[in-house]
């Protein structure tokens, strides 16, 4: 293996945004040696865009189906020592690539992920993404990576070991999330995984219902088909059981309580003082997301914002449910891969 | 049990938070900032720290909503005819906090239990360390 990071790109009809993806990269402090974009068959010019804006372009013979399968279609061309996974939404701080691959140091590691922020935050769902980003990536990541099990090196910025990597057989599709199946297999096979904070990331987030709706039900149903396959492992590997133990309790119980049992009893008894519930929580979670705001410099937006994290919290409360019913309950896997932006 | 017991134990709860959880986070930042397995002093594990937010999210949240509305019923005073001392519906909200949390104790306990019985474990050569690092990582387990 040569030195040097290649970078891959999956793309599906992203003109519109994969120039500043690309542009983003080009602007590192450290720069990638290769940068390939996969154009999985788009239909919107992604394929001559990405070219004119300088990387390296490859198309499929037809379209592979998945973010994974698009990758896994790239993988064989990488030659460098590391693997970087970006979205062709996502833009880069122009440090985020030396800061990352400090982590990549450790021979132990295999893979690092990075800060995301959405690069918009406009409307009530991107408001809301804001937030929830604020609260995991200054909390609960930072936590996860204290003890050495970060639950996801998130997709959409992350690198890898190359070697690591193709020993897994790269990413595989057959869960709707790809990244958590890969960062859960590193754990199984006895590597590391690092959340660096200060290398930070800006992916477009869905800005309406009808994309938010995708993208929410690809990452229930995701979660939900990694612990079912995976499950036995997990028990396996101390500190991820509980982080994951954890955020099932939180589908399951944290969800009904909000979608079902909360409003069944305010319904029932006839009694909306129960609604603050809703918010009864609010005073501590705005601890460290008023934190993480406070360093970022965006105390007012985050203040503005905290609304819309209560109406995507509930959304995605029950997109959570749907997805355990439908994986586990009546046996209605979801398989087909919809973008989400 | 009524509301000043509920409220009690809120109050316990928020304390717990106040006094562990939030400089658990701070140590956390503190440390991270030094190289990873150089000093790091003990910290509470995670399901202790988990159990801890949790009951201080729902106990806290809940007593700082009830302070604020008995505030606003002495200056409100029609506020109070909302909320009386032996509010059910308060009972409902600290039963509700309070089963949360027995819920959340009892995965992570069936979790443990099932790790002895139903782990399934992969042979560590997997990870293509060399064998001074699978015994690094072994000793740092």
């Amino acid at each position: 293996m040569s030195p040097g990071i290649t970078v891959l790109i999956p793309a599906y009809n992203e003109a519109e945004s994969i120039s500043d993806t690309v542009n983003s990269l080009l602007k590192q402090t450290v720069r990638p040696t290769v940068i390939i974009v996969i154009d999985d068959c788009s239909t919107d010019g992604t394929f001559e865009v990405a070219e004119s804006a300088g990387a390296t372009v490859v198309r499929p013979p037809k379209n592979t189906g998945s973010k994974a399968g698009a990758q896994n279609f790239a993988l064989p061309l990488v030659e460098t020592r590391w693997t970087m996974a970006i979205d062709a939404d996502t833009i880069l701080a122009p440090d985020a690539i030396e800061k990352l691959m400090v982590a990549l140091d450790d021979e132990a590691v295999a893979a690092a992920s990075g800060f995301v922020v959405p690069r918009y935050v406009r409307t009530v769902w991107e408001r809301g993404r804001y937030v929830e980003y604020l609260f995991a990536f200054s909390f609960l990541k930072p936590v996860q990576d204290f003890f050495g099990k970060p639950l996801i090196a998130s997709g959409c910025f992350s690198a890898y070991r190359t070697d690591a990597l193709k020993a897994l057989g790269g990413w595989s599709n057959r869960t709707m999330t790809e990244d958590i199946d890969l960062t859960w297999r590193f754990y199984f096979a006895g590597w590391q995984v690092r959340f660096v904070p200060n290398a930070v990331s800006y992916p477009i987030e869905p800005h309406d219902f009808k994309f938010m709706r995708k993208q929410l039900r690809r990452w229930s149903h995701g979660f939900v088909q990694n612990v079912r396959i995976h499950w036995r492992r997990v028990l396996a590997v101390p500190t991820l059981r509980m982080i994951v133990a954890v955020a099932a309790w939180d589908a399951i119980v944290a969800s009904l309580a909000l979608v079902v049992f909360l409003p069944l009893m305010i319904f029932l008894l006839s009694t909306p003082i129960l609604m603050v519930a809703y918010v009864a929580d609010l005073p501590v979670i705005l601890a460290p997301i008023l934190l993480g705001a406070v360093r970022r410099g965006e105390t007012t937006r985050a203040i503005a914002s905290i609304p819309s994290f209560l109406v995507l919290r509930a959304v995605n409360a029950f997109f959570l449910l749907e997805a355990i019913w439908s994986e586990l309950i009546v046996n209605r896997p979801l398989r087909l891969y919809e973008k989400g932006h | 049990m009524g509301i000043p017991v509920i409220t009690a134990i809120s109050v316990i709860f928020y304390i717990l938070m106040a006094l562990v959880v939030l400089p658990a986070q701070w140590a956390l930042q503190v440390v991270r900032r030094q190289p990873r397995g150089a000093g790091r002093p003990p910290v509470y594990p995670l399901p202790v720290l988990g159990f801890l937010m949790l009951t201080g999210i729902l106990g806290g949240g809940w007593f700082i909503v009830r302070l604020a509305v008995l505030r606003l019923a002495e200056v409100l005073p029609n506020i109070r005819n909302l909320l009386p001392d032996d509010s059910p519906e308060f009972m409902l909200l600290g039963i509700g906090a309070a089963g949360m949390t027995g819920t959340l104790i009892l995965v992570l306990v069936v979790v443990e239990v099932l790790s002895l019985f139903c782990a399934e474990r992969e042979p560590i050569r997997a990870s293509g360390l060399d064998d001074q690092s699978i015994q690094q990582k072994l000793s740092a387990d």
